[in-house]
């Protein structure tokens, strides 16, 4: 069960890197190319405590991305939604690695997240700009999100206190 | 309930909202869903208006750091096209001048500088990497409607997408999803100008196999009745030309005239689709089947 002050740090989280998103990051581009900062988190969120908080965070997030892009309503909430899920079941397997190797799982796992996203795009008729450009945003994303993970792991585990979890495969 | 049945109850609770929220906006045009997004575009638009201004010129060395050779290959491109610029102005002028003339005869008027538009600054850049539109700091307040078109004094670059009271968002005409009515100049010929996704060349279809195009042909708007774009508006010259002899028609490819990178400020034309049309007759070839308006007022002058 998530505390209260545990919960009231993630919706600051949240909220930070969300307005980080929306005013800071369109600047801080990279070839063109804006850092999802909402995914990363998600991912971050996933590979450090499990998909049981991923999900709840990825559903905020793409909620709040929903809100302030034109794509349509509700992809971003179920690509993140999703990719909590997918995330937090790599947790087991990397809650004790080194951290440059959890940084460069998220740093696929963002990838595979941006992969995501055009397949259902494809999937639910939904054309965007960058179609043509699409494995150019997969690279550099996942290559932003290697190096963003460096700091931003340690802001969500102090914020949503995560110690080292207990897996059934450890028990 | 364990808590691993529940955690899975949680995941697909969460996919199903998503997929009524995809299924919702897709079936309600200008529904709650767009009004809850306008109600956002409002609220975040000081925060990255201020962060514009804040974030720009850091941005901007950031850009200088890792776009470098893009701006070096932009430099010479712009330094060249300058040259360009300068040899034509004058040739410009001159058929400025014969093009007012004509019109003055013809006695009708020149439709788009008619048009009453609305300047305004681009705010910002994407948030995301799968839509490239761009913010103004105008909306509804001001007159801005969805559908308006936008331009920078070198030509179209799209048309507004979403409005708020303060804000708009404007669809670039790189946009897979952007259409507009193309017509060439030079043979008055018309078809439909397509995005093809960022940084790509606009593709105009239905252009008849027999239609003489020649690389560097102007591209204009064609504004048939209905059309959210008036006639004339500029989009771009002809790159290549590739022929479909199975449809019979041509494909063009078309270099947008505006820059679309970097953007800082742009004309919303208040055109309206249905709003009683103003006429325009500069074209070689005058149709009175191209919108009913424009032929009966042809004709008119004409008798």
């Amino acid at each position: 069960m998530i505390s209260l002050g545990a919960r009231a740090r993630a919706t600051i989280v949240i909220g930070l890197i969300g307005l980080m998103q929306i005013s800071v990051m369109p600047h801080l581009t990279i070839s063109g190319f804006v850092i999802d900062l909402f995914l990363i988190l998600t991912v971050i969120v996933g590979i450090s405590a499990g998909s049981d908080k991923a999900v709840g965070i990825g559903f905020s997030c793409g909620l709040l991305a929903d809100l302030v892009v034109n794509s349509p309503f509700g992809l971003n909430t179920l690509v993140l939604v999703l990719v909590g899920w997918g995330a937090g079941s790599l947790a087991p397997q990397l809650v004790e690695t080194h951290r440059f190797l959890r940084s460069l799982t998220v740093g696929l796992t963002v990838s595979s997240g941006v992969a995501l996203y055009a397949c259902i795009a494809w999937l639910i008729g939904y054309s965007y700009d960058a179609e043509n450009l699409i494995e150019l945003v997969v690279l550099i994303t996942g290559m932003a999100a290697f190096f963003v993970n460096l700091f931003l792991e340690r802001i969500v585990k102090w914020a949503l206190l995560i110690e080292p979890a207990v897996y059934p495969s450890k028990i | 309930m364990s808590r691993r049945p529940r955690s899975r109850l949680r995941i697909v609770l969460f996919i199903f909202t998503a997929l009524v929220l995809i299924t919702l906006d897709a079936r309600s045009d200008g529904g709650p869903l767009t009004k809850i997004r306008s109600v956002a575009l409002d609220a975040i638009g000081p925060i990255r208006s201020t962060s514009a201004r804040m974030f720009v010129p850091i941005g901007n060395a950031w850009q200088g750091i890792t776009s470098y050779e893009d701006l070096e290959n932009r430099n010479d491109f712009l330094e060249a096209k300058l040259a360009e610029i300068k040899s034509s102005t004058l040739q410009i002028g001159e058929i400025e001048r014969d093009r007012k003339a004509l019109l003055s005869l013809l006695g009708a008027r020149d439709t788009l500088s008619n048009i009453p538009r609305r300047t305004a600054r681009v705010i910002d850049a994407q948030i995301s990497n799968f839509e490239r539109t761009i913010e103004l700091d105008k909306g509804s307040r001001d007159g801005i409607k969805v559908g308006m078109p936008v331009e920078t004094g070198a030509g179209l670059i799209g048309r507004v997408s979403q409005v708020s009271v303060t804000r708009a968002r404007v669809e670039l005409l790189t946009d897979p999803n952007f259409d507009a009515g193309a017509r060439l100049v030079r043979s008055g010929d018309d078809g439909v100008a397509s995005g093809k996704g960022a940084g790509k060349n606009l593709i105009v279809n239905f252009i008849e196999l027999e239609t003489v195009v020649i690389p560097g042909e102007t591209v204009v708007t064609s504004g048939f009745q209905g059309s959210t774009f008036p006639e004339g508006l500029l989009i771009g010259t002809v790159v290549d030309v590739t022929p479909n002899a199975v449809q019979d028609t041509q494909r063009i490819t078309v270099y947008p005239s505006a820059d679309l990178d970097r953007i800082r400020w742009v004309s919303v034309i208040l055109f309206e689709a249905d709003a009683p049309g103003p006429v325009l007759v500069d074209r070689d070839f005058p149709e009175p089947s191209s919108g009913g308006r424009i032929g009966a007022e042809q004709s008119g002058n004409d008798s």
